[in-house]
């Protein structure tokens, strides 16, 4: 984010409604979150993304935080957004992993060579919070405790989805996963599978 | 896992070399994510999304609208009251003044503490000498009648009073007025003073000083 010295300025400008500081909050937060939001397969990633904002207007008024704190609550939020949206349309995004769990998606596969279907098509062999905890460490740049924090875990639990994650990398990437490990994400997977 | 752990690490850093080639796999994926997954536009979704975060503000009810809205709404009702009692107040004196014989206008003149200037004539009440000096005689604007002697308040033009020691152009004489003998009540001290040429001795009360004068010749 570059709004740096001038946060607390806009931060109080948004809290009172002003339209240029919910604009500029829009600019810096918008592109992250819809990046977060399409690599986590959201079917409606626009829609989502607009609701984030909304609840981000009743959620303003008690944050207490940094940019930093700020940004962190957006990805919170949004999170929470695409695990409602699952809901609602009544998607199941461990069904995918579960179909391919003993079955590459693209053993042996040049990964440095995969085109932008293949990616996705990988990331999304993996559970939705290993995935979150690679988009989110990789791509976003967190800190294990900040991720922890976004995905309402312990960092434990962070540094265990990033262990299983890595895992499950290399079996899609190179041939089959150990079972155990694949069973054991049965129970690791959060709201998004009830 | 602890292995693991420092590996995700070392794949973050881009930190891993060709002694694993499962793991290189890996590193060369995550590199390919980062390139793949590009910051998308968002400008066009801007205008929608804000007008979506405007029309959400006016139901939260913003302190800063709170605020602005509460004091104009006491200081309208204050307003309003201050000028309700103030009209209540007046009516209500002006009804006890006109019910006690007088006139509220000339009570509220005569209330200590009123501007001097404010005063019908300017002239002072405590200091009747001080005021200001009739531009012009009054004259006397109609003939007071017969059955109604003393209405002639408000008609201070009284030939008598002309050159009073307080010539204001307000009539303060109601109550001298009534202290005046009516004509039919004095009529026969009236006939006693035959030399009196005022109106009011000669039980004719005219305002009209050539009548006046008529009458007196009549007289002699």
């Amino acid at each position: 984010m570059t709004i740096g010295d001038r946060f607390a300025e806009v931060l109080a400008a948004a809290r009172d409604g002003e339209d240029w500081a919910w604009a500029e909050l829009y600019r810096e937060l918008a592109p992250e979150l819809l990046r977060f939001l399409n690599a986590l397969g959201a079917s409606d990633a626009e829609d989502c993304l607009g609701e984030t904002f909304i609840s981000m207007v009743r959620q303003l008024p008690g944050f207490e935080g940094d940019e930093a704190g700020l940004r962190s609550l957006a990805f919170m939020i949004a999170r929470s957004r695409l695990v409602d949206s699952w809901r609602k349309a009544g998607r199941r995004p461990l069904q995918t992993e579960l179909v391919h769990a003993t079955e590459p998606v693209m053993p042996g596969a040049d990964a440095a060579a995969l085109d932008d279907a293949g990616v996705s098509e990988i990331l999304a062999a993996l559970s939705p919070d290993q995935r979150s905890v690679v988009v989110l460490r990789l791509l976003h740049g967190f800190s294990v405790a900040e991720t922890a924090e976004i995905l309402d875990r312990s960092a434990g639990a962070v540094k265990q989805l990033q262990h299983r994650a890595v895992a499950s990398l290399r079996s899609e990437l190179t041939g089959p996963a150990p079972v155990a490990s694949t069973m054991a994400e049965v129970g690791e997977v959060s709201s998004p599978r009830a | 896992m602890g292995d693991d752990n420092t590996d995700f690490d070392r794949l973050l850093a881009g930190d891993i070399g060709a002694d694993d080639p499962k793991l290189s796999q890996v590193a060369a994926f995550l590199d390919r994510v980062q390139t793949t997954q590009e910051l998308p536009g968002v400008a066009e979704l801007e205008a929608a999304h804000i007008a979506r975060v405007r029309a959400s503000l006016p139901v939260l009810g913003t302190p800063r609208t709170q605020h602005r809205e509460r004091p104009a709404g006491r200081t309208r009702r204050l307003l309003v009251g201050l000028a309700v009692g103030l009209v209540a107040s007046l009516s209500a004196g002006a009804g006890v003044a006109a019910a006690f014989g007088v006139n509220p206008i000339e009570a509220i003149t005569n209330l200590p503490g009123f501007p001097a200037q404010l005063r019908p004539g300017g002239a002072d009440p405590k200091n009747p000498n001080e005021a200001g000096t009739p531009t012009s005689i009054p004259q006397p604007t109609g003939v007071p009648s017969a059955d109604h002697p003393g209405d002639g308040k408000g008609q201070t033009a009284r030939p008598t009073q002309a050159g009073g020691p307080n010539p204001s152009a307000s009539n303060k004489g109601r109550g001298q007025d009534k202290a005046h003998p009516t004509p039919k009540a004095s009529k026969a001290s009236d006939k006693a003073k035959s030399g009196d040429d005022s109106p009011r001795a000669t039980g004719k009360p005219s305002a009209d000083p050539t009548k006046k004068d008529k009458s007196d010749k009549d007289k002699d």
